[in-house]
Formats: structure tokens, C-alpha cells, sequence
């Protein structure tokens, strides 16, 4: 499922309602950019990529920056691959921020355990050890016995024994988001999650994430303008065609190319008197977070509330089925 | 955003400078306090009163507690409250106590006379 990659913080208390304690844990999550957009067609299975955290150009290896630059993305330190089940909310180069969670969420987060070194069986498996006294000497924390003489007269495979512990990938399933604060990136989570500080997490939403929030997106429609919001109207619309061709038609988009095509795009939106007035709304609908939920919790149900933007959502889908080849053969022209 | 350590400490630090109450009286180890409490009970809310002597600050930010011991029926009783929590309302010195430790474990093992602690001037 989709998520974030994210560092850890460390870990501090917050109070409730109640005036409970709430041991939490502060990770800097994102902001993180889709790199590379993973379809069946292409590469048999379905995921984003997503990188985060700025990392100098020269730090980058060579190939990494023709990656990079593939998807229109500044050079990142962090990569990692969320597997999905529809690639159509996403765009290369989109952002996706912390505002994909929500207070009261559960989520799921994987983190490089802290290595304990060669540890013995009492810590690594959690024997009991010896008896303290009785005359014991050199038996306090032995494994004991590990086979039978006359059978097996081996010992079995995957006994548990002393042995490297820790360093390894550790997932914790079902941790609360008890604060999200978009202004620092920050994500509180309920509990402790795996790793040492400044570790590298991936923080994994539990269900599929419909529409990227808008919040998300507003600096990238400031840039971008309409063209682009146009396209990816016509990806909800219609998911089956999104698949193949979306991502291909993106990776095309050489930044000189996509102003041709948002030029064209304009165009094309003066002639259509509905579909510009959509894109009005939808841009002049506030980032707040509040106005994201219900929006993204609606269209995964497939619950109509009264609320407005829901039922544009839901009226987008006939309005613009129509038009979608009009629109694919605008882009190719540009 | 920097995550270097220094910073990513920061991060913790201005969430927590969010939730620190802004009035908090001075006292310390040593002090006699009554601690008011609010008790949830049912619907109502009500304070309750913990009088004691701080015998250990420790902590800091929102992580900060404070333990007040008494001797209640004969019988000593501690309770660690945290500074920062909501529920405690007011902490009101009644005493300032002169001692020479800041953590007054000694006195579990003294009573009566001898678990006294002299009066700062």
C-alpha cells in the first residue's frame, strides 16, 4: 500500500484528551516524490517509487541521475518501492506528503531493527538459562542441551542457537497516527518503531489511497497550471486506460513538450464550457485537511455524503468519459 | 528539511514546547506541595488534594515528574505525577525545605522526628 518514506526522530509523550500520557514516536516523514510509476503492462506488477530527502547531485551516481531526471525529480538520498493496486492517482514528479495520513489511521511501519551483535540465547530467543545457585558454575545463561546422543545423534536444522541479532527488517503493523503536522513534515505515531534514530523508515497507509490530497498537490497546480489537473481528471475517469498509457504519456513529457501540450490543452478547454468550470471549482477548493478527508473516504466507500467536492468527484467520471480521446490526440499534437 | 541529529531534536523539542504549560511555580526537592488533582468520576470532575514532601524532580520538556511522598494512616505513600499533564490543575507550596540532595530517597528509611526536614529562611 502506499506510503512514506520517512526518518525517526526519536521518541517523546504527548497528553490526551483525557489528560492521558501517550508515548509517541516523532518521524519525519517526507516530503517524497514519485520517481518511477511501475505498471503490469511494463514491469509485470503494479507499484510507485517514491524518493525522499535531498541529496547533493554529486553525491549522486551517474545512472541514479538519468533516473532522476527521467521523472523531472531533484536527486534524492532515499528510494522505495510501494506496491499498489491502481497506479491512477499518481504522476511522475507528483508529491506526496504527510497529509496522506490521518489522525486516528493505522499504519504500518518498516525499519532496519538496532543490531545487537553476537548475542547469546537468552537474549536472542528468550531461553531461561541456568539455575543461579545449587553449586551451578558456567551455567547461568547455557543453552543446554541441543540434541540426543544416540538419536538424532545431529542436531536439527534451524535450532536455535547464539548468533548475529538485530539489523534486520522489522515491520510493526497496526501503530496509530496520533498527530500529523503538515507544515514540518512531522507524523507522530503511537508506540516505538524499529531502528535507531535518523534511521530510515516506510510508514505504509492500510487501505488504498483514491485521490492524492490536494494540499499535496497545490504547489505542483501553481506550476503546472491547468493542463496538468485536466490530465489527471481524465485519469479517475477512466482507470482501465490510465494503466498502459498514462505513464507513458508522462515520461514523454519533457518539460518543453509539456508546455506545447498544456498550450494546446487550453485551448482544447476554451471550446468545452463544462469541463473548465470543474477545474475552477476543484482549484478553488482549500488545501485544509479536514476538506480532504471526507473527500477520499467518500470515493473509497462509494458513499455519497452531501458534502459538494465528493459529488463532483462523483459526477467527473460521465462528464468525462466522453472526452478522452479528444484530449489524447491534443497531446500528441503538442 | 536537515535531519542531522542536533535538528531532528529540534523537531521533538517544538512539539513539545507546544503542549508546556506556561505556569508551573517554582519548587523543589525537600519542598512540602499540595498537588491538586482532577478525578474523573463518572460525568463529574472534581480536584482532589495530594499533600506531601517532593522527595524527586527528574526529566525534562513533557517528560518531566515530580515524586511527593506522605505519610498517610502510618503508612508512607509515594505518587509520581507528570509536571506537564492537564489533570494536574495547581501545585501550591506550603513549605520550602533546606536539604543538601536532590534526591531524598533517605527518607523511606526515617519517621517521626527524624524525617523532618528543616525550614529554609
Amino acid at each position: 500500500m502506499i506510503g512514506l518514506i520517512g526518518k525517526k526522530v526519536g521518541m517523546t509523550r504527548i497528553f490526551g484528551q483525557a489528560g492521558e500520557s501517550i508515548p509517541v514516536t516523532a518521524i519525519i516523514a517526507g516530503p517524497c516524490r514519485v520517481v518511477q510509476i511501475k505498471t503490469s503492462e511494463k514491469e509485470g506488477y503494479q507499484a510507485i517509487q517514491l524518493g525522499a530527502f535531498d541529496r547533493r547531485k554529486k553525491l549522486v551516481r551517474k545512472p541514479q541521475l538519468g533516473h532522476f531526471s527521467k521523472a523531472g525529480v531533484e536527486t534524492k538520498a532515499k528510494l522505495a518501492e510501494f506496491r499498489v493496486g491502481n497506479v491512477g492517482p499518481y504522476r511522475l514528479g507528483q508529491e506526496l506528503k504527510v497529509d496522506i495520513f490521518q489522525e486516528g489511521d493505522r499504519v504500518k511501519v518498516t525499519g532496519t531493527s538496532k543490531g545487537k551483535g553476537f548475542a547469546g540465547v537468552v537474549k536472542r530467543w528468550g531461553f531461561a538459562g541456568g539455575p543461579k545457585t545449587h553449586g551451578q558454575s558456567d551455567r547461568h545463561r547455557a543453552p543446554g542441551s541441543i540434541g540426543g546422543a544416540s538419536w538424532p545423534s545431529r542436531v536439527w536444522k534451524g535450532m536455535k542457537m547464539a548468533g548475529r541479532m538485530g539489523s534486520e527488517r522489522v515491520t510493526i503493523l497496526n501503530l496509530k497516527v496520533v498527530k500529523v503536522d503538515l507544515e514540518q513534515n512531522v507524523l507522530l505515531v503511537k508506540g516505538a518503531v524499529p531502528g535507531a534514530r535518523n534511521g530510515y523508515l516506510l510508514i505504509q497507509r492500510t487501505t488504498e489511497l483514491t485521490s492524492v490530497p490536494i494540499s499535496s498537490e497545490k504547489e505542483e497546480e501553481k506550476a503546472k497550471s491547468e493542463g496538468k489537473v485536466e490530465e489527471k481528471l481524465q485519469k479517475v475517469s477512466a482507470p482501465e486506460a490510465t494503466a498502459p498509457e498514462a505513464p507513458s504519456s508522462s515520461e514523454e513529457e519533457v518539460p518543453q513538450k509539456e508546455e506545447a501540450a498544456q498550450e494546446v490543452l487550453s485551448e482544447e478547454t476554451t471550446d468545452k464550457t463544462e469541463p473548465e468550470k470543474e477545474i475552477a471549482e476543484k482549484s478553488q477548493q482549500p488545501p485544509a485537511p479536514e476538506q480532504v478527508s471526507p473527500e477520499v473516504k467518500s470515493s473509497s466507500t462509494g458513499e455519497t455524503p452531501a458534502e459538494n467536492s465528493a459529488a463532483q468527484k462523483e459526477e467527473a467520471p460521465e462528464k468525462r468519459a466522453a472526452t478522452p480521446e479528444e484530449e489524447s490526440t491534443g497531446e500528441k499534437k503538442g | 528539511m536537515n535531519t542531522r541529529q542536533g535538528l531532528a531534536m529540534d523537531v521533538i523539542r517544538h512539539l513539545e514546547s507546544k503542549q508546556l504549560k506556561d505556569k508551573i511555580p517554582d519548587f523543589a526537592p525537600g519542598d512540602t506541595v499540595k498537588v491538586h488533582v482532577l478525578v474523573k468520576e463518572g460525568e463529574k470532575e472534581r480536584s482532589q488534594i495530594f499533600q506531601g514532601v517532593v522527595i524527586r524532580r527528574k526529566g525534562s520538556g513533557t517528560n518531566e515528574t515530580f515524586t511527593v511522598r506522605k505519610i498517610s494512616g502510618g503508612i508512607g505513600v509515594e505518587r509520581i505525577f507528570p509536571l506537564q499533564s492537564p489533570n494536574i490543575s495547581d501545585i501550591h507550596v506550603v513549605r520550602r525545605g533546606r536539604v543538601r540532595r536532590s534526591k531524598l530517597y533517605y527518607l523511606r528509611a526515617l519517621k517521626g522526628k527524624s524525617a523532618r526536614i528543616r525550614e529554609k529562611k
